[in-house]
Formats: C-alpha cells, sequence, structure tokens
C-alpha cells in the first residue's frame, strides 16, 4: 500500500518538473498559474471529508444520509459548484490557432513578398506610370495562397481535435440520488456535493463519494491508480490519507460489485481526477520528431530565401536597377525559391497514411504522430487488454494425473483436448454447477467466447468453458436442481453447492465444491482416476503438487474442484441443509482435478513482437500484474524470447545465489514495482542496458512515466500504451503515445497521440510500419518538390545578371507550385516500400534526417540544374524562333521592357510593339513552364525509388502516380489552350513542338538517375554511394 | 510528447561553427578534406561541363534550323504597330507658336528621322518601282533572290511636311505635322488588290470638332502598295519605310486636343484593347498662342 504514498509524491515532483520545464520556455505568467494549481493540489489532499462521523458530514454538507439534500439547495449549490463533469483541457483559441496557421516562418516570407508588390502597385500607380496590374494580381495571388494553405492547415488541426472529440461518450451518465427523502435518477453532471447517492455493481462513480454504508461493495481503481485488483469499500474510515482510506470512492471508477450509498464531498474538475486530468494536460507537449525535422528544414529555406534574395537586391542595386525595381527582385527570388506547395504536401501525405492507418484501427490524433511511430526504437506496452485478449480463459486442465491444454484462441479455432474420459464428465459436471456467473440475456447470436457475463473473472472463464465443452450450462444446472450454496468468502476460500441429481430416480444429493487447490485437496480423501475413485494417498498428493506447481509457473490461475454423492439414507429428500452450520459433509470429498486460467495472449501479438524485433524495435512489458504471470505472457509472445534467461533462471539452473550470476549472461530481466522504487535511475538506466528483453510487473503507472523517461535517456524514440488516467503522464511524456480505444479513459485519450480503436499491439506494429514507410515517401515528395525550385531560380538570376528578357513569371511559378506539382508530389505517397522496411533499424533521429545534405544538394545542383538547362533551351527556342535570336536577347531587357518604346527591332528587322514584346514574354513564361513539367515527370518517375532501378519498382505499379502524371499534363495543357488565359494567367497558347524541346532533357534525368541507382547499388559505400544516395 | 530540448549556450554554437569551418584534427574545411573537396568539385566540373556542352550542342542545332532571312514563325506580329514622329513618352506635342525653344525640339527630330529619306540619298541607294503594285522579289526556288531592292520613299514626297519649304514643318504658324509611321514586318502586305492602306486622323470623343481640317502627304494618306513586302533587314538592306504626314491646318488652339490615327486596311486590326499601338496610335496636341 507503500505505493500509493508514493504516487502522489510523483504527481507533485511531476509538477515542479514542468515548472522547471516551463522556466525556459514560458512566460512567467503561465509559471505562477502552474503553482496555484499546484497549490490547489496540495489542499486537495487535505480532504478530511474521511475522517468525520456522518453527523458532522450532515453538518458540513447541510444534508441527511437518509433524505438526502433538498432539491431547492442542491439546485442553489449546482448554480455555485457548476455541473459535475471535467471540464475538457483547455485548448487554444481557434483565432490563435488560426493565426498561427498564417504566420508561420514561409508564411511570414509571401506576406513580405506580398507586401512588396502592393508597395510596387501603390508607387507605379501613385506615379501614373502604370502598364499593367501584376503586380496587384500578384500581391493578391500572394495572399491567397498564405490563407489558402492556412486554411488548409487549420481545418487538419481541426479534424484531428475532433476525433477526440468523437470519441466522448455521447450518451448522459444516469446516477441514482435521493433528494427530499425520494429516490430518482438523474444525469450525472446535475450532482452537487452534499448529495446522498446510491452506487451498485457496474456503475461508475458519479463523483467523489465518502461512503455511508456498503454491502459487499468493490470498486475498480485502476484507471486512477492503476491497481488491477478491486478495492473493497465500506463506511469506516481505515488511514488518515484519502486516497488509503476505504470510505471514499473516487470519480470517474467503477464499482464491480455490491451496493453502497453515500455523500458526496467533491464534483466536476474538484475531484482528484480532475485534478490528476488537468495537471496531466499541463504537461508541455513537445513537438513530433517530424514537426521539429520540417520546421527546421522551413528556417533552413527561409534563411537561404532571404540570402538569396538579399544577395540579388544588392547585386540589383549595385548595377543600377531603381531601388523599387530591386525590391521587386527580392520579391521574386524569394516567391521563386520558397517551396510554396511543400507544407500542404507533406500534410496531404501524412493525412493520407493517418487515413490508411484509421482503417487498420490506429486513429491518429496529430498527423505528425505517424512518422514518430516509424522512428520508434522502444515500445512501453501494457500487458492485459494490449497484449493479451483481456479475457480470462481457461487454458489447463489436470485430471487423470495428466495436464490437459485448453483452446485458448480468439476464435476457438485451436486443439481441444480428449473429452472421453469419465474424470473429465466428474470435473466439467462440477465445473458446471459450482458456478454463479450466467450470460447476460439476448446473446444468442454471438459467439460464446465473446459474450457478456455477470460474474467474476474466473467464475466467467469456466462458464464460458462449460458452455464450449459441455454446451448449454443453463439448461444444464436447471436438470441439477440447486439446493443450496455457499458463496466464496476470503477465509474458508472456497463455494460449494448442493444439487439434486438430474436421474430423478437417483435420490443422492451432490456436493460441488470449488477452490484454491491446496485448500481443496485438504478437504478431500480419495481422488478419481478414470473415472474410478481411488484413495488420495501420498503419491497422488504428490503428483497433485507438481501439477499445480507446473501451472503456477505458467502463471496461472489454478482452482482445484471436487465433489461427494451424499447417502440418501443421512440426507434424505427435503433435508434441511443449513449453509452457517455446514450441517453436511465438507471433507472426505472426491477430488476431480485442476483446471488453471490466464489471460491469453492475443493471437497476432507473437507475430508482431517478432516483426518488431526484425524492425529493431524493443518491447518492454510494463504490467500491474504478478511477475510471474508477467514473464509467462512475455515469454510466450516472445518478449522474452526462447533461451533467454533472467538472473533468478540462472541462480536456479547453476544452483548458486542470485548475487554471483554474472548480470551480463542474462538476456532478460524481470522487475517488479517494489524493487524498480529502491532504484535510482542510473541503475535504472544500467538495467535496461544490460537486458534487452524487460519485464516490469507490479508497476503503478506512475512507475511507467520513470521508465518512460529512462528510456529516452537512453536515446530512444519511446511509445507507450496506456488506458487508465494515470497513465497520461507517461502517455504525454512519451514521444507518442498510445491510448487504447476500448479500455481507454478519455483523460488517457486526451494525453495520447494515436488511439489503438481494437487495443491490439498488432496495430502497433503496423502503425510502425506505415510510420517508417511515410518517412521513405515523404523524403521522395520533398526531394520531388525541392528540385523544381532551381529551374524557378535560375531564371530570375539570368534576368537580373544578363538583362534577358524574363523567362519565367511570379503567378507561373505559382502555378507550378500549387497546381500542377501538388498532385505528383502527393502520389509519391502510394509508393511501395523499396525492400523490406521492417527489416531495417529504427532511424536514428539526430543522423537520419528527412532532408540530408545529399538529398538537397542532388535535387538542386544536378536535378535541378538539368531541368534549368531544359528550360533555358526551351525559351532561347521559343525566342530564336519568333525573330529573336540569343546573342540578341542578351542586354536587351531595358529596351524590351520600355513601355514606350513601340518599335523594338529583333533580329530581322521587324518591329515589335511593346505589347507584342509582352505577349512574346508570356510565351516564353509558359514554354518554361512546360519545360519544368515535362522534366518533373521525369523527376517523379526518379523519385519513385532511391536505390532501386525503377525498371525493378515498376512503372505503373502506383496507378495514383500514373494518374497524376496525366493530371499534370492535361492541366498543363489547359492552362496553355484554355481561351482567356493569356490575359488572366499570363498563359500562351503556344506552338506544340515546343512542349518536345525539354524532352532530351528529360531522358537526361531519367537515365542519369538510373547510373546513379545503380552506382549506389553496386558500390555500397563508395564515394558514389556517400556523396550521391540521399 | 515531450523531450529535453538542449540549449546551446553562445560559445558552444560559436565553437562548434569554427570546428565546421576548419576542424584541426581531420583537417576538414566546411566538413570536407582537401580531397573530399577536389573531388567533388572534379565532379561538379565534369557535371557541368557536359551540361554546358550538351546546352551548346541543342542551341547550336536549334540555330542551324534558323533561316536566317526570315524568322520562323510571326505568332506576335499579325498586324503591325504605329508611331508618330517626332515622339516622347507621352506621345504629347505642346507648343507655343512664337516661343521658338518650345518646338524646334521637335523639327530638329524631324529633320534628323527625315535625314535618310532626302531625295539624294534615296535616289543613290534605291530604285523607282511601279506604283500601286506590290513589289514581290520571290526567292526562285532555292535560289535566293539576293540583295533585294527597294523602293525609293523621296522627302519630298511629303511636300509641305517634308522641311524643305517650310523648315519649321508649320510649328511657327501652329500647323503641325506629325510623321505617322507603321511598324515593318516581314512578308506583310497592307491592303488588298484593289485598295492601299491609307491614314485617317480623327478626334477623340469631343475633340472631333476641335481638330480642324487635316490634309494628308502623300495625297489620301495613303501607303503605297510598291513599298511592300518587307524582305527582313539581310536581304533588303536599304529599305526605306513609308510614312505619312499629317498636317494639323486649323486645331482649336490652347486646349488640349487627343487625336487617334489609324491605319485603315483590311488587315490591320485597329480594335485590340490590350495593345494601345496595334493599327493606331494616340496622342494629344495643344497649340498655344502667346498673348
Amino acid at each position: 500500500m507503500g505505493k500509493k504514498g508514493d504516487q502522489y509524491e510523483v504527481f507533485v515532483e511531476m509538477g515542479r518538473d514542468t515548472n522547471g520545464e516551463m522556466d525556459a520556455k514560458i512566460k512567467k505568467k503561465k509559471k505562477v498559474k502552474k503553482k496555484e494549481m499546484l497549490e490547489g493540489m496540495k489542499k486537495e489532499m487535505e480532504i478530511d471529508d474521511h475522517e468525520l462521523t456522518i453527523e458532522e458530514l450532515e453538518m458540513k454538507y447541510s444534508t441527511s444520509t437518509t433524505k438526502g439534500m433538498s432539491s431547492t439547495l442542491a439546485a442553489q449549490v449546482l448554480e455555485r459548484d457548476g455541473a459535475n463533469e471535467l471540464k475538457p483541457p483547455k485548448g487554444t483559441p481557434e483565432y490563435v490557432k488560426f493565426a498561427r496557421q498564417l504566420a508561420g516562418g514561409l508564411q511570414c516570407l509571401m506576406w513580405v513578398a506580398a507586401v512588396i508588390c502592393f508597395i510596387a502597385f501603390g508607387i507605379q500607380f501613385a506615379q501614373e506610370d502604370l502598364t499593367s496590374y501584376d503586380n496587384l494580381y500578384l500581391a493578391i495571388t500572394l495572399i491567397a495562397v498564405v490563407v489558402v494553405t492556412g486554411c488548409f492547415g487549420y481545418y487538419q488541426e481541426f479534424k484531428s481535435t475532433n476525433i477526440i472529440a468523437s470519441f466522448k461518450n455521447l450518451v448522459p451518465q444516469k446516477a441514482t440520488v435521493f433528494r427530499d427523502g425520494q429516490k430518482s435518477q438523474i444525469n450525472a453532471n446535475q450532482l452537487v456535493v452534499g448529495d446522498l447517492v446510491e452506487i451498485k455493481g457496474g456503475d461508475r462513480v458519479p463523483a467523489d463519494v465518502r461512503i455511508i454504508t456498503a454491502q459487499g461493495c468493490k470498486v475498480d481503481n485502476s484507471s486512477l491508480t492503476g491497481e488491477s485488483e478491486p478495492q473493497s469499500k465500506g463506511p469506516e474510515c481505515t488511514h488518515e490519507n484519502p486516497l488509503e482510506t476505504r470510505n471514499i470512492a473516487f470519480f470517474s471508477t467503477t464499482c464491480l460489485e455490491g451496493i453502497a450509498t453515500g455523500i458526496i464531498i467533491n464534483t466536476g474538475d474538484r475531484t482528484i481526477i480532475g485534478r490528476i486530468a488537468s495537471l496531466a494536460s499541463g504537461v508541455g507537449n513537445e513537438k513530433t520528431p517530424i514537426a521539429i525535422e520540417i520546421e527546421h528544414f522551413v528556417d533552413i529555406i527561409a534563411g537561404l530565401a532571404i540570402f538569396f534574395g538579399a544577395t540579388f537586391f544588392v547585386v540589383a542595386m549595385v548595377i543600377g536597377y531603381q531601388f523599387l525595381k530591386a525590391m521587386i527582385f527580392f520579391m521574386a527570388i524569394v516567391v521563386a525559391y520558397v517551396p510554396e506547395g511543400l507544407l500542404a504536401t507533406v500534410t496531404v501525405c501524412l493525412s493520407l497514411t493517418a487515413k490508411r492507418l484509421a482503417k487498420k484501427n490506429c486513429v491518429v490524433k496529430n498527423l505528425e504522430a505517424v512518422e514518430t511511430l516509424g522512428s520508434t526504437s522502444v515500445i512501453c506496452s501494457d500487458k492485459t487488454g494490449t497484449l493479451t485478449q483481456n479475457r480470462m480463459t481457461v487454458s489447463h486442465l489436470w485430471f487423470d494425473n495428466h495436464i490437459h491444454s485448453a483452446d485458448t484462441t480468439e476464435d476457438q479455432s485451436g486443439q481441444s483436448f480428449d473429452q472421453s474420459s469419465e474424470t473429465w464428465r466428474a470435473l466439467g459436471r462440477v465445473a458446471g454447477l459450482c458456478n454463479r456467473a450466467v450470460f447476460k440475456p439476448g446473446q444468442e447470436e454471438i459467439p460464446i467466447p465473446k459474450r457478456e457475463v455477470i460474474g467474476d473473472a474466473s467464475e466467467t472463464a469456466l462458464l464460458k468453458f462449460t458452455e464450449l465443452t459441455i454446451g448449454n450450462v443453463i439448461d444444464y444446472r436447471g436438470r441439477f436442481k440447486k439446493i443450496c450454496e455457499v458463496p466464496f468468502n476470503s477465509t474458508n476460500k472456497f463455494q460449494l453447492s448442493i444439487h439434486e441429481l438430474e436421474d430423478p430416480l437417483d435420490l443422492r444429493y451432490l456436493l460441488v465444491m470449488k477452490g484454491a487447490p491446496e485448500r481443496i485437496l485438504e478437504r478431500c480423501s480419495t481422488i478419481m482416476i478414470k473415472g474410478q475413485e481411488l484413495p488420495l494417498d501420498e503419491q497422488w498428493k504428490e503428483a497433485f503438487q507438481t501439477a499445480y506447481m507446473d501451472l503456477g509457473s505458467l502463471g496461472e490461475r489454478v482452482l482445484g474442484f471436487c465433489h461427494i454423492f451424499m447417502n440418501e439414507k443421512e440426507y434424505p429428500r427435503g433435508y434441511n441443509f443449513d449453509t452457517d452450520e455446514m450441517n453436511f459433509p465438507t471433507s472426505g470429498l472426491c477430488f476431480a482435478g485442476l483446471i488453471s486460467m490466464i489471460d491469453p495472449p492475443r493471437a497476432t501479438v507473437p507475430d508482431a513482437v517478432m516483426k518488431c524485433r526484425t524492425a529493431g524495435i524493443r518491447v518492454i512489458m510494463v504490467t500491474g500484474d504478478h511477475p510471474i504471470t508477467a514473464k509467462a505472457i512475455a515469454a510466450n509472445v516472445g518478449i522474452i524470447s526462447e533461451g533467454s534467461e533472467t538472473v533468478e533462471d540462472i541462480a536456479t539452473r547453476l544452483r548458486i545465489p542470485v548475487e554471483q550470476v554474472n548480470r551480463g549472461d542474462a538476456r532478460a530481466c524481470v522487475i517488479n514495482g517494489g524493487q524498480l522504487k529502491d532504484m535510482t535511475s542510473d541503475e535504472l538506466d544500467d538495467a535496461l542496458r544490460a537486458h534487452p528483453e524487460m519485464v516490469f510487473a507490479r508497476t503503478s503507472p506512475q512507475q511507467k512515466l520513470i521508465i518512460v523517461e529512462s528510456c529516452q535517456r537512453l536515446g530512444s524514440i519511446v511509445a507507450v500504451t496506456g488506458d487508465g488516467v494515470n497513465d497520461s503522464p507517461a502517455l504525454k511524456k512519451a514521444d507518442i503515445g498510445i491510448a487504447m480505444g476500448i479500455a481507454g479513459s478519455d483523460a488517457a485519450k486526451n494525453a495520447a497521440d494515436m488511439i489503438l480503436l481494437d487495443d491490439n499491439f498488432a496495430s502497433i506494429v503496423t502503425g510502425v510500419e506505415q510510420g517508417r514507410l511515410i518517412f521513405d515517401n515523404l523524403k521522395k515528395s520533398i526531394a520531388y518538390t525541392l528540385t523544381k525550385n532551381i529551374p524557378e531560380l535560375t531564371p530570375y538570376l539570368i534576368y537580373i545578371t544578363v538583362s534577358v528578357p524574363l523567362p519565367l513569371g511570379c503567378i507561373t511559378i505559382l502555378f507550378i507550385e500549387l497546381a500542377t506539382d501538388i498532385f505528383p508530389s502527393v502520389s509519391l505517397a502510394y509508393e511501395k516500400a523499396e525492400s523490406d522496411i521492417m527489416h531495417l533499424k529504427p532511424r536514428n533521429p539526430k543522423r537520419d534526417r528527412l532532408v540530408n545534405e545529399a538529398l538537397a544538394v542532388y535535387s538542386y545542383f544536378q536535378i535541378g540544374a538539368i531541368q534549368s538547362f531544359a528550360g533555358f533551351t526551351d525559351y532561347f527556342t521559343a525566342m530564336a524562333q519568333e525573330g529573336w535570336l540569343p546573342l540578341l536577347c542578351v542586354g536587351l531587357r531595358s529596351q524590351w521592357e520600355n513601355p514606350h518604346n513601340q518599335e523594338v527591332q529583333d533580329s530581322y528587322g521587324q518591329e515589335w510593339t511593346y505589347s507584342q514584346r509582352l505577349y512574346q514574354e508570356y510565351t516564353c513564361y509558359t514554354v518554361f513552364f512546360v519545360s519544368i513539367e515535362i522534366c518533373q515527370i521525369s523527376d517523379v518517375l526518379i523519385r519513385k525509388t532511391r536505390r532501386l532501378s525503377v525498371f525493378q519498382q515498376g512503372f505503373f505499379r502506383n496507378k495514383v502516380l500514373v494518374t497524376a502524371i496525366v493530371f499534370q499534363l492535361l492541366l498543363g495543357n489547359f492552362l496553355c489552350y484554355c481561351p482567356g488565359m493569356p490575359n488572366i494567367f499570363n498563359f500562351m497558347p503556344i506552338r506544340v513542338q515546343w512542349w518536345f524541346v525539354p524532352v532530351p532533357f528529360g531522358i537526361l534525368i531519367f537515365v542519369y538517375d538510373e547510373i546513379r541507382k545503380l552506382g549506389v547499388r553496386r558500390h555500397p559505400g563508395s564515394w558514389w554511394d556517400k556523396e550521391l544516395y540521399y | 510528447m515531450s523531450g529535453v530540448k538542449e540549449k546551446k549556450s553562445c560559445s558552444q554554437i560559436m565553437d562548434e561553427w569554427k570546428a565546421f569551418m576548419w576542424n584541426p584534427t581531420t583537417h576538414e574545411f566546411m566538413g570536407r578534406t582537401a580531397t573530399s573537396w577536389a573531388l567533388i568539385l572534379l565532379f561538379y566540373i565534369v557535371f557541368y561541363s557536359f551540361l554546358t556542352g550538351l546546352f551548346s550542342l541543342t542551341m547550336w542545332v536549334m540555330l542551324q534550323t534558323l533561316d536566317p532571312y526570315e524568322p520562323t514563325y510571326q505568332d506576335r506580329l499579325s498586324s503591325p504597330g504605329v508611331m508618330i514622329r517626332p515622339q516622347s513618352d507621352s506621345l504629347s506635342i505642346a507648343f507655343t507658336t512664337n516661343n521658338t525653344e518650345s518646338w524646334d525640339g521637335y523639327t530638329n527630330a524631324l529633320d534628323t528621322f527625315l535625314g535618310s529619306y532626302n531625295d539624294s540619298i534615296q535616289l543613290a541607294n534605291n530604285d523607282n518601282c511601279t506604283p500601286d503594285q506590290y513589289f514581290l522579289q520571290d526567292d526562285n526556288g532555292d535560289v535566293r533572290n539576293n540583295p533585294k531592292k527597294s523602293c525609293q520613299f523621296n522627302r519630298t514626297m511629303l511636300e509641305n511636311c517634308s522641311g524643305i519649304m517650310d523648315r519649321t514643318y508649320g510649328y511657327a504658324e501652329g500647323k503641325p505635322c506629325v510623321i505617322i509611321k507603321m511598324n515593318r514586318i516581314i512578308g506583310f502586305k497592307p491592303g488588298n488588290d484593289t485598295n492601299p492602306a491609307y491614314v485617317s486622323c480623327t478626334g477623340m470623343n469631343d475633340d472631333s470638332s476641335k481638330v480642324g481640317n487635316i490634309a494628308y502627304y502623300p495625297a489620301g494618306g495613303i501607303f503605297n502598295k510598291m513599298y511592300f513586302p518587307y524582305y527582313g533587314k539581310i536581304t533588303q538592306v536599304n529599305y526605306s519605310q513609308p510614312l505619312v504626314a499629317v498636317k494639323f491646318l486649323n486645331l482649336t488652339l490652347n486646349t488640349l486636343i487627343n487625336v487617334e490615327c489609324k491605319v485603315v486596311a483590311t488587315n490591320v486590326a485597329t480594335n485590340d484593347d490590350r495593345d494601345k499601338f496595334a493599327g493606331r496610335v494616340y496622342f494629344s496636341l495643344q497649340v498655344s498662342t502667346s498673348q
């Protein structure tokens, strides 16, 4: 019970931690708030209601323990305290979220560019020097781009926040309350402090309740404290600490059985759970690795854009351009260099994967978590429900001196045991009759293992087991009319019932009994072997012991079964059985056998764990369960692999004391919560380093936090699963928190980054696979997106330095970035993995960056350069064929752009008006645009793979990509040939042959990249590989 | 999600940066050793040499396909632009009749412009062609008919606006001459077989009455067909563009008058909204008299 004591120490400490972190980052104001909260938390712990007598309580809350409150007073209190519900964590206001989307690094640059455009337009307008509205259009387009991408980002964020909202139970919870002496059902959120409420088995405790009366009331505190054993509650104060005393039941815990009445002492956010939930939401949400990657990258891009822009601004000023003109150059370079479509591409790629994951039962709350999952190197998994099926199931039977295995698979597809023995009939009869559990009605259609049962876990297991093996148990019980029964209690540790026999002529009574095996054995004098009752001698007792030990070491819960037929003479029909007096034989019984139960692992889990192992991911089990059970399940699913031994195993095997074992020899290690409490963080780090296979048993959820922190100290990216409220700090602390969709509490779901709808560990592995794939594919998408920035930038550089007519306009660039190239770059997200990504080690987030130097250099200075040459070839071709030979173009700019000169001579002596030249310039834009498009088709094909040849990957396997290329071409054609385009978006209907000028360069890109990949494949580790593999 | 963000001190960043610039232990300059730099530079030299070579080759091939005498396409030159002389950025002609300095800039510009049209020069370089028909000098198959002849456009054809009889082009008496010039386009034949292209000037909007009478030289403001088509500056070196002079005989004085001069011909577009100089030209006149 000392566990609970440090549990809230941890909370307090956590609060301090948060303060420490806040110190560095967040403004003082918040810090103060945090402290207040902490004070509040401490105050909360000073609850003394559990120590008050009932009379004092009635005084304090002006209520009555018989009649409840008066409705009028309740209404007043409700007005004072507010509704009894947890307030959702205070989010950032919507407008701030939206504003944040508009104020990213790139967006700020675009704002600056737009402002420059406006100023330029304003000055031109003021000077009545207006030749075109291009600057105004451009400014509006830029703003539109920022706003539209902002809306898009906001929508994505909004949608993911809504996912969590949808999890909230929409059906209002009801509570039974006494008011004005009347018992009534009201919505739980209407409850107030002082209300007298009744709680019965199956109810959720509606608020923090001081128990007044209780009958066999047991409460599952696991969502609060993580204790898996139900805690019994009663009216007596057993401890001065409110968390430990028996007479307070906490909000959101579940009453499992019994009935209790009590007075509400805290409601809503003032409940213990409310405090914890709001504290957990205060733990700073750190950025995901990919968010850091992308921001880092955007910063670099923005920095480079400003650097380039500023350099050329200075160059332009030095060359002698006007200030305004130089500013426009600056703006144009920024527009050309910034990959406007990149953020949208990344978001779409991630949300596509998120959708794909949702189909596989992983709901991702924040998109970046998809990728984080891919870089996960440690998974700390719960046992119950995640690795296991979360239902007790009969797994072994011992009868006829033999251990038989039962079928534990979820769909009953496994092998069953031989049921022909007479002993089995006896054992089955005891198991079926000595059982109070019943199926809830109306479930005939549902397969037996999935049916809901009223009764505790073991009885449920036995009920389902007998239903499966014997048949209709209820009917069976009907045939053996129950005369009386003694329910299980902790003093005698058995349960018995007495039945009439099936055969109406047989007037004997049958007594059946089950319970703790050693207690049952004590009461037996014979044992049934192959239908024969044999005396229970030492030999049989030893056999029993061996079997009991064997089953126990499998971590299974074992029950013993026995029976006796009572002599009809001594106990004739109508005999008055008295369960208190026990006026019937309870010893000298006949031992039938043992049945052991376990919560079996899910069928898919061993494979999933294996996959993790090959993928270099370490799976650590963290459970509140008993070490032996934990170890057994760990061994079963492969977390402790075959042949791995713990220190204790080695000690037993070598028969030496534990201290003498070389710790390095033990691959596996089971640490229980008690040991963990005494370990320093260094010792824990050492243990995690020394033993690759770890199981933490009997841990509290707070200790989970410690384990996560330790893993992170060792440089791992940690994924953590959790369901309870107290898991939420660990879920927040982890790089990726995974909440359980079925068993998870709202607080856990709130804190998590991802929710497993089926609570299945195997789904996490699917997530990891998808995460790795999207990392690879994002790399490809980004490489594709970056490449075209060079052919967008070089026209300006040439324009400024060599003074040719402008080859590519800003609006055209925006069309490439935001229209034609978006679909192809997104389509790369559908690319299949090049190799078995689950056979690689997780990426090292410090070394394997999303955008590395090789990727940028290869895209910019090689593929981008080829594309630029393609664009200029096409540009000069279009100019020359219309009458402007390349050499004439050089230095032509000032004449060309003079709106007052209507007589500029081309190479053939023809004279051109300004407007004719302008349309020729638009033709150049279009031609350059087409060149980039053609090269980008080649680019998207080469980006399908980074190492394999495209021929190995298959050209047409990615249907989306093929569609994207077709779409890109169609859109390009539409832009070129749709009437009206020249005057709206500066696209001209160009001659068909100019589409083909860049084709040789496209082929060059493809061939060059195939050569690159060939070199990379053939000579791994070579200079070529190092410089050219991205 | 959380993680400890390492805060680096300023000096640490400087040290890292220094180590990046020059790492004395590994002899690395900006993350690469000398050999590494040499290799990567060599790679890029080869790479870009190849690309430049390829670019030059494609450009050379492209230039080979061009005809030196006429452009491959004339997509933007379906209709000629029109300009005036004397010319200024704002295309406005404003002067005071008895203030010589206010207009001698215009007359000097006209003198210079018409210098090449002097009869003596025209006689020396150009032929006397048959008027009222296109002067076709087509090539005979592959045999080039080069150099091509040009027709004489004598300055005297502009009569009162030639600057010979009236050296002030009428500016001194408030009856200014403006010369209309049509852009050269290879192979373009304005007008049709029966009607040549001619210039017509009107006042814009309310100004039509203020423009008064206009005299055109040569007669009718015609661009004679014998000056077309143009064959390009290589073959037709001495080509003299035909001109039309417009003389405003009784302008309303002391007011700003907007004038539009159009080239009237079936194949000259004058209604392009985007190109204000397509087949027409707008300019303003303001002739003042000092009191």
